[in-house]
Formats: C-alpha cells, structure tokens, sequence
C-alpha cells in the first residue's frame, strides 16, 4: 500500500532530497578518507573471520557433529557416565572410567538406582510396518506390539533413553557402526540396519557389511570390542563406545532447556536473591544509620519558633557593633578635614543612608553659607582640598540645590573595615571609665570588630 | 521443570525487587544525607548562635538600665545641655529577648563635646549612632554663641537578662 504523504510534505521532502544527497555523499566521502588506509590493513582478517562465523553457522547441531566427519562437540562418553546398549537377546553394559564392558540376558539386572541418572540406554526399536518408529517403551518392556505404556516404568525413570533407529542420515560415502551386545547395529546414508552378531565372529560380519558398499566408502566403528580382529585397512577407523556421537533425534526422553537447567536456574535464584537481600541489607544499614544521625542531630537542634527571628536580631546587632567604631572615625575625619580645608561650614551632616538596614556606606553632608562660596570657580577648589583633607570620604559631588552651596560626601564602609580590624588590637580597650555602668554592661572595644 | 520456573520467578522477583529497593535506598541515602547536612548546619547554627548570644550580651545594655536618666549619667550628658530622648516604641525580637530603642540626643553643644560623646558611645555596650548633625536646628534665644545644636540619632541594644540567658 503506498504511503500517501501530504503533498506539501512530499514536495519539501523531494525538495530536500538533493540536498540530502550531497550531505551523506560528502559524508560517505569523508568515512573513506577515514576508514580506508584501516580496511586496506585490516581487511583481510575481517573478511576471513566473516567467512569463518558463516561457516560456523551453516553448519548443523554441534550434537551428533562428530558422525558428519566434523567436530565432535557431544558424545555419548561426554554425555553418559555410563552406556547401555540393549542388543537383540543381550546387553552390554559400559561403566565409566571401565574399558571393559559387562554383559546380561536382562538389561534390567544391569541397572541399578544410582547410575540411572548418568546411563545413556541405546537400544534398536524396529519399525512398524508402515515404516515408522514404534513406541519405544512397550519395546524395551517387552509388551506386545500394540500394547499403551502409558507412563514411564520406574525402571526407566531418569534414564535417556537412546533408539539408534531413529539416528540422521550418515555423511555420503561413511557408514558408521556400532558393534556391542551381540549385534552389529550400522547407518549410513541411506537408513539404520540392525545385525546379529557376536564377539568372535563381529569382524567377519563387518567385512560382509563393507562388500555392500563401494571401496571408496570409510567406516567408523564404534566398539569396546577387541579391534584387532578386524582387517587392517584404511577404510575402517575404530572408535571407542564413548565417542559414539550423540544425535537428539535419536534421544527420546531428551530433557527441555527447563528440565536440564532446573537445578542451575533454582540455585542461581536462590544465590541471587541472597546476594540482594545481603546487598539491600548492607544498603539498608546505612540508611538506618543516616536515619537515626538524623535524629539525633535534629534533637540537638534548638527548637522554638523566635529561633530565626533571634539570629537575625543577633547578626543585625553584630554588624552594627562592628561598624560603630567607623562613624565617630568619620565625624572626626569630617572635623579635621574641614578645619584643614579652611572652609566656611553652616551645617555638618553624617549619616546611614537607610536606618533599617545595617550601613554599608555613610553619607555626609556639608552645607556652606549661601553667599560664602558663588560659582564653580569659588566652589571647585574647596570640594578638591576637602576632598584632598579627609582620610575617609571616597567622592564627593555637589549636589542640585537652590540655597547655599552644598557638598556631598560618600564613605564606603567596607575597605575601611579591614583596616579597622587590622589596627583594632592595637588600640587601648579601656578608652572610657566604666564604671558607673551596670555590672553586666562591660566595655566592648576588643569585641566589636567580630563580625 | 518446577525448579526451572521457581528459580527463574525467584531470579526475576530478586532482580525486580532488589533493583526497585537499590534505587529507592539510593534515593533515601541522597535524601538523608542532604537532610543530615542541613540538619548539621543548623545545629552549628544553634551552637554558634549561644555562644553569639553570649557576645552580644556583653555588646547590649540590661534592658532595666534602658532609662532615660540612667543614660544620661553613663553618657555623661543631660540638661541644659545635651538631653537623651527615646524615639517611640523599642523594636521587641527573639521572645522578648532582644530589644532596639531609637534614640535622639540634641542640644546645644560644641563639636569637641561631640564628638567626645560618640567616641563615648562608640565605646559603652548597646550604642550605635547612625546620625550626627552639627548645627541642623535653630539655636534657641539667649544660647552661648559658641554652642551649636548638636542632634545624635541611632540605636540603643538591650537584652533581657531573665530571656536571654
């Protein structure tokens, strides 16, 4: 179904596209420039490790690999403790780390409980009639064809259960055989085939086996057998009972990713559950710790509401003590540098600029009489030699007034703070007989400057 | 198969469970800890404010010593001279604690005796000047010509000793 896009979408979009185009081929352009001296080094590798993951790929199930002529990834011996082969009228028994089978009548006498969880159990079920597998069990429990076994004996509980019948085609030109029991079971391409046979005479039945394939056909031979009756050629390679490969086609009972990792997924969700409860305990504790710190930092807080009206009150009375000092310094400078100025003084004025708030700067004022000082040539000079006189006044202006001549001064605070507080041990601490002053009154001139 | 499901719901409910309760005690552990520094801080607060408390005491008058006459002797000041005035009502903080009066000293006065009188209060508990006028009002009739009205303006701190403890 076309996608039906807005037409002026579409003609933005085509609009665009050109441009676009131009934008990723620079782009492509400049990758090149970047990745090309890199692929022509390392090229190679690449390609060859690409070839090596496809091949890998391609290939089938790493189960029953081995029978194909590749890598022989799972085993019955890597698989099995211990392996069963239930032949026609015998059974064969293979226990592990054994080179030496045992044989029965009765495969079950060969069974006991404790190896059933590690026993591979081969046996050759024959085909109906309609060529099709036939159930394996009433087979291996010697019922009567047609006969429902409908739940798993308890014999059989716990063992794999391995029908060689229903074994994959074997590798072209291979055919592979397993001798063991007192039957030469063999598959090759084409189909699986059950013999009889015994010990002392197995190697003449697997010449007669061979004769019915061509000469370039191999064999592999899979017994516990003494192969040193067998023909010396090249054709046939012996291989232990243990290295019979394992197909899954061929195991019947074959147990699900859930059944196989069961035990693994319950112990590895216990482990995990016990790391995080540990975890979250560890984690937990610390929180617990931070809360009752928390607690008991907050009962030594002090409560009540004036609490911050009061440090508000403290601080604001801190910052005035530690300027005071600064105001009598300025009335005086104030003094002298009229006095040195030799100026004609009517009013003399120092103040905060804003009571409500803690000064940050002073403001003085001088008011000349109003016919003393007349015009800019008169009053010029006295506001630079009163300016040139006082210590502590910053600027000076003269600000916009119809009577007299006024003189504005500004003294910021903040420089002449450090100073102050610079000088301040040195200056006497009783400046002032107090005496008379109420016992809890004391002088406070070494304290004022601890803002 | 029940091992397999009981394992893998164990594993899932662990993970689930424990990442949720990971990231809320993350959580909680950034939360206290904000909290418990803040708490510090006001605690330091609390602590630094008694022993401020105990420096102001000795920069504030006792709130009984707030009168009139009383300053005026400290000051060595009073009438026909310089008068102490108190300017309205004192500015109550901190409970009843702390207490700021607004003050007025006027008078006719030289600028030496002035200027003696701010380093006077420069120097005694609870005085803050923050105005000082030379000559800013009419003298009154029959005053030594050698005088000026003098206004001082500011603050007097006091604290209640039976609040402020």
């Amino acid at each position: 179904m076309p996608l039906d896009l807005p037409p002026q979408f579409k003609q933005h979009i085509e609009e665009r596209i050109p441009q676009l185009r131009g934008q990723l081929r620079a782009h492509v352009e400049k990758v090149q420039v970047f990745l090309g001296p890199l692929w022509a080094e390392f090229g190679p590798q690449i390609q060859g490790l690409w070839a090596t993951f496809k091949k890998a790929l391609a290939k089938p199930s790493t189960v029953g690999a081995g029978a194909l002529g590749g890598v022989v990834a799972q085993t019955m011996g890597g698989q099995f403790r211990h392996i069963l082969v239930v032949g026609l009228n015998k059974a064969e028994l293979l226990v592990q780390h054994e080179a030496q089978p045992v044989w029965n009548d009765s495969w079950q006498e060969l069974m006991d409980d404790t190896m059933k969880r590690h026993l591979g159990l081969v046996f050759f079920a024959p085909r109906g009639l309609d060529g099709r597998p036939v159930d394996a069990l009433p087979f291996l429990m010697g019922e009567e064809e047609g006969a429902i076994v409908s739940q798993t004996p308890t014999i059989l509980q716990n063992v794999a259960l391995l029908d060689f019948c229903r074994l994959p085609a074997a590798a072209p030109n291979t055919v592979n055989m397993l001798a063991a029991a007192d039957c030469l079971f063999h598959w090759d391409v084409k189909d699986t085939y059950v013999l009889p046979t015994n010990q002392t005479g197995w190697a003449r039945d697997v010449e007669q086996v061979l004769r019915g394939y061509p000469r370039t056909t191999r064999a592999n031979i899979y017994t516990q057998w003494d192969t040193a009756l067998l023909p010396q050629t090249e054709r046939i390679t012996s291989h232990s009972l243990r290295a019979l490969p394992l197909h899954s086609e061929a195991w019947l009972n074959e147990p699900t990713m859930q059944e196989k990792y069961g035990n693994h997924m319950l112990a590895l969700g216990l482990l995990v559950t016990g790391v995080i409860w540990a975890g979250l305990w560890w984690q937990g504790r610390g929180v617990t710790e931070l809360t009752s710190q928390l607690d008991m930092v907050q009962q030594q807080i002090p409560r009540g509401g004036q609490f911050s009206d009061l440090e508000r009150a403290v601080t604001e009375q801190e910052k005035q003590f530690a300027r005071r000092p600064l105001f009598t310094l300025a009335v005086k400078d104030a003094h002298r540098a009229v006095q040195q100025t030799e100026m004609q003084l009517e009013q003399l004025e120092l103040k905060v600029p804003d009571v409500n708030q803690v000064p940050e700067s002073y403001v003085l004022t001088l008011t000349m009489p109003g016919d003393a000082y007349s015009g800019w040539l008169q009053q010029e000079p006295v506001a630079r030699a009163f300016l040139l006189n006082t210590a502590l006044v910053h600027a000076v202006r003269k600000p916009p007034s119809t009577a007299g001549f006024k003189l504005e001064g500004l003294i910021m605070l903040a420089p002449w703070l450090r100073e102050y507080k610079r000088l301040l041990p040195q200056l006497p601490s009783n400046m002032v007989n107090t005496a008379s002053i109420s016992a809890t009154s004391q002088p406070v001139a070494d304290e004022e400057g601890a803002e | 198969m029940i091992r397999f499901t009981i394992g893998a719901a164990l594993l899932i409910f662990a993970l689930l469970y424990g990442g949720y309760q990971f990231t809320s005690n993350r959580t909680a552990v950034a939360d206290l800890d904000m909290a418990l520094l803040e708490s510090l801080d006001k605690r330091d607060q609390g602590k630094d404010l008694q022993q401020r408390i105990r420096a102001i005491r000795r920069l504030s008058v006792i709130n009984e010593d707030a009168q009139k006459f009383n300053l005026e002797r400290i000051l060595e000041i009073g009438a026909p001279r310089l008068e102490w005035r108190f300017q309205g009502q004192p500015l109550v903080r901190g409970n009843r604690a702390l207490f700021r009066y607004s003050f007025r000293v006027t008078g006719p006065s030289t600028a030496a005796e002035a200027t003696t009188l701010l380093e006077r209060m420069s120097t005694l508990p609870g005085f803050v000047p923050t105005r000082y006028c030379l000559n800013c009002s009419q003298a009154p009739k029959g005053m030594d010509p050698s005088l000026r009205m003098v206004l001082i303006e500011g603050y007097l701190y006091a604290y209640d000793p039976g609040t402020l403890l």
